[in-house]
């Protein structure tokens, strides 16, 4: 199988056999102890309160979280998110490579899901397996030939990464449905001025309070063409959902309606909100419903959080769904291998960003090579998010490996393997008020206007708050930090536009040249600096 | 649409068929707003030629017609006035092709091959219509076709199996009835005997799908009016789609009226629709065809 190499060489990369007994990358500390450059100065204010100081703090950021119900809902109980008083930092040159790598992905992920759910091109050169994508639960026949009017199908993202042992950045899964967390990345700063303001002092920290303005104007540009002025809503499956909180917030500061599937309706493929002052057309739905639970006309019957007709509305061109309807497809971890191919296929580029080795389960020689060392490996369930389902080998019971070894068997389709791979560590402070290593992960949130695509610069740090823990997801209990990304320290010079602009990258990027010798992708500053001449013209 | 009338040449083997499809739903209470989706058009494929179509809906709405992803041509409608019976009618005149001649068929070699099998991938998936569990003896007939020399005559044998198996009758299955179902009661109708042709063919490997369409009299009746059927068989990749009809047993061809292809029923359905409201009954089906 000639393609499974070819696919499988740029995720793999240098790294494939990531040595897990190596110490864990920290963001903030050298090996030594001392703090990485930039660092200097956050490192001294936090000793300085010492841990009676940073008690207090804690005390006070939950009083203030508590006033500002900022909660999340874990199971039947809603609790403040647990935000940490130590920031995460990201250097302005990390950042500039996350950033431009980011925009690669997404450039890639677009034009995969406009080609599957049209021409299917990607699929007939073999480059992605037709099965892949047929057997994949989020792919939705009833989106096919749906054509958003300005191109775009991933309005909002929110690629996950980590930081591997050497520190370099890689994806760890791709959200492009509903990922939620933004509203916690604005309130982490606001409540980090609030209750520890010392820490802002020496440094430049680029703002994150832009974002509502940014995604507002990406939803008005994705509105039907015809229509000067469109009205945009946010569509919310209701207070029990876990991520209501964030969806009013959205609404509220975007300044838009925040609605439920009973607020709309369908006429004539016409969507209507139902307002005091009588019915008002809609032209954009900024949507946090499932697509399942969307149009009970083409997806679940008994959905009664949708609107009846909503995609045929779609389909006429009078109403745009975003993100649209079967992005699940591109996010399914038994894709995610491909998507470095992708990559090179759709841009000619190599990826700057790369992927964290993946075993294709319904490979008989990966698969076999995955279950004879099963409590190395972490197993993931192929088409589900947040951490549910995943089975983490070294701390698994016996049960639990077995159980595991079981649904591979059955269904190798469902189920994606992963070596162990240990993320970076973050000083985060521990009950009594010291500060100990915990794990973080990083979730940029990209928004795609259509003609370009803005990345705020923080994202959500997700920390593992347990010990030695690897998993982050709220929905497992983890928290959060407040995430900087620094200032340049200078002027950027003619070279760099890409900062120079602020952070928006072009979109649709310019068509690539063929690439012959492409350097080694883990040689980062290369890849980078020949993306930012690429870009150079159209900024 | 005017279309010129010229009988068919029946030494051609082809008809130009006229086809008036009348159906809907009637419900016990008052309906504010009903959705639908009407598959009912008949496709210019294969030497099948649609020459005109209407679609007539009481009450009035306006249609969006679209292509879905099996290729079929879809009518959407959404009704907003308080109605209590929903009756669609559909017109369409087609030149049928006459009976295709095949070439050879292919190996099983070729059927294994990861190409085909990733091409083929959707027609050889269980579907909630169609499992490929093969209990109660079905399994014996996959095996039976996997010692046939040629996917061909193991298709053959899969018809042959299924017609013992099912007798044909209306009323001792519905529109849920799974294969798995059918096959138990041995009983069903042509969609009844579609599911359980798929279920053994893609058992074997064999791609196979779904074909939603209209069926005439066996032999050209000119000028005259006859009831038809709404229909169901199977096509099977076999070196190229090959028709095959398990609920009568005859060739495929200028009789059989191709409208929507998929992977069991649920792609294909005639007409389906969404409304609030209490219980419904479907008003039935009358199909006429009159062969110009």
């Amino acid at each position: 199988m000639p393609l499974v190499t070819l696919v499988q060489n740029p995720g793999k990369g240098a790294t494939v056999t990531a040595v897990p007994t190596m110490a864990p990358f920290d963001e903030m500390l050298l090996p030594d102890g001392r703090p990485r450059p930039d660092h200097g100065a956050i490192v001294e204010t936090l000793s300085g309160l010492g841990p009676s100081g940073l008690v207090e703090r804690a005390r006070q950021r939950d009083a203030y979280l508590d006033r500002h119900g900022i909660t999340f809902t874990l199971g039947e109980r809603e609790r403040p998110l647990p935000m940490d008083l130590v920031p995460r930092l990201i250097t302005a040159h990390e950042w500039r490579h996350i950033e431009s790598g980011v925009v690669q992905r997404l450039h890639a992920l677009e034009a995969f899901l406009s080609d599957i759910y049209n021409d299917g091109e990607i699929l007939r050169e073999g480059l992605v397996p037709r099965s892949l994508v047929t057997t994949s639960t989020h792919f939705h026949r009833q989106a096919w030939g749906l054509i958003p009017p300005n191109g775009v199908r991933i309005h909002v993202s929110g690629i996950d990464l980590i930081r591997d042992e050497q520190g370099a950045f890689r994806v760890l899964e791709d959200n492009l449905r509903n990922p939620s967390g933004v509203s916690y990345v604005l309130e982490n700063r606001r409540t980090l001025a609030h209750v520890l303001p010392e820490v802002f002092a020496h440094h430049r920290v680029r703002p994150v309070n832009e974002y509502p303005e940014r995604l507002l104007a990406a939803l008005r540009s994705a509105a039907p063409l015809d229509v000067a002025d469109p009205t945009v809503v946010v569509l919310t499956p209701g207070v029990h959902n876990s991520a209501h909180y964030e969806h009013a917030f959205l609404a509220r500061h975007m300044g838009v309606e925040l609605v439920e599937g009973r607020d709309l309706y369908c006429r004539d493929n016409t969507v209507w909100m139902r307002t005091t002052s009588g019915p008002e057309p809609v032209h954009v739905i900024y949507r946090r419903i499932d697509d399942d639970f969307l149009d009970p006309v083409h997806l679940r019957p008994d959905s009664v959080l949708g609107v009846p007709g909503i995609i045929n509305s779609a389909r006429a061109g009078r109403v745009t769904i975003a993100n649209a309807i079967g992005n699940g497809v591109a996010d399914d971890k038994a894709v995610y291998p491909y998507v470095p191919a992708m990559i090179e296929y759709s841009l000619g580029e190599q990826p700057i960003l790369p992927n964290v080795d993946t075993y294709d389960l319904s490979d008989p020689d990966e698969r076999a090579w995955v279950l004879e060392r099963l409590e190395r490996m972490v197993v993931k369930p192929s088409d589900a998010s947040g951490g549910y389902g995943l089975v983490m080998g070294p701390s698994a019971t016996d049960e639990q490996l077995a159980k595991a070894r079981r649904d591979i068997l059955e269904n190798p389709r469902d189920w994606i393997a992963q070596p162990v791979v240990t993320f970076s560590t973050c000083p985060t402070i521990v009950e009594d008020g010291s500060m100990a290593p915990r794990h973080v992960d990083l979730r940029p949130f990209a928004v795609n206007d259509g003609s370009s695509v803005f990345v705020l610069p923080g994202g959500l740090s997700r920390v593992a708050l347990p010990e030695g823990s690897l998993v982050v997801n709220s929905s497992q209990g983890g928290g959060s930090k407040d995430t900087w990304v620094l200032g340049e320290a200078h002027v950027p010079d003619v070279e760099t536009p890409v900062e120079a602009t602020g952070s928006s990258v072009p979109w649709p990027p310019p068509p690539a040249p063929e690439r012959v010798n492409a350097p080694d992708m883990h040689d980062d500053r290369i890849i980078q600096q020949e993306r930012q001449q690429q870009q150079g013209p159209s900024c | 649409m005017t279309v010129p009338l010229h009988p068919s040449d029946s030494s051609l083997g082809g008809r130009r068929l006229h086809i008036q499809h009348r159906t809907g739903y009637r419900y016990a209470d008052v309906v504010d707003a009903s959705f639908n989706e009407v598959r009912m058009t008949p496709l210019s494929t294969d030497g099948q030629l649609l020459l005109s179509h209407t679609l007539d809906i009481q009450p009035s709405a306006s249609i969006q017609p679209y292509t879905d992803y099996w290729g079929a041509l879809v009518e959407a409608f959404d009704v907003h006035v308080p109605h209590r019976l929903l009756e669609v009618v559909s017109i369409s005149t087609v030149d049928t092709p006459r009976l295709p001649v095949w070439g050879p068929g292919g190996t099983w070699e070729e059927l294994a091959d990861p190409v085909t099998l990733d091409a083929q991938s959707e027609f050889l998936m269980s579907t909630p219509y169609v499992d490929l569990d093969l209990l109660d003896g079905r399994a014996a007939i996959r095996d039976e076709m996997r010692d046939q020399a040629s996917p061909g005559e193991a298709a053959s044998v899969a018809i042959a199996r299924v017609r013992e198996r099912l007798s044909y009758e209306t009323g001792a299955t519905d529109v849920s009835t799974t294969a798995h179902q059918a096959w138990e009661s041995q009983r069903g109708v042509c969609q009844d005997f579609t599911h359980t042709t798929l279920s053994v063919l893609r058992a074997a490997g064999i791609p196979a799908r779904y074909v939603s369409g209209y069926l005439h009299t066996e032999e050209p009746a000119v000028g005259r009016t006859v009831v038809g059927e709404s229909h169901a068989w199977v096509e099977y990749w076999d070196a190229g789609w090959r028709a095959l009809d398990p609920t009568n047993d005859r060739a495929v061809g200028s009789a059989h009226v191709t409208v929507a292809r998929g992977r069991d029923y649920a792609d294909v359905p005639p007409l389906k629709g969404i409304y609030a409201g209490g219980q419904s009954e479907g008003l039935g089906v009358t199909v006429e065809i009159t062969q110009l």
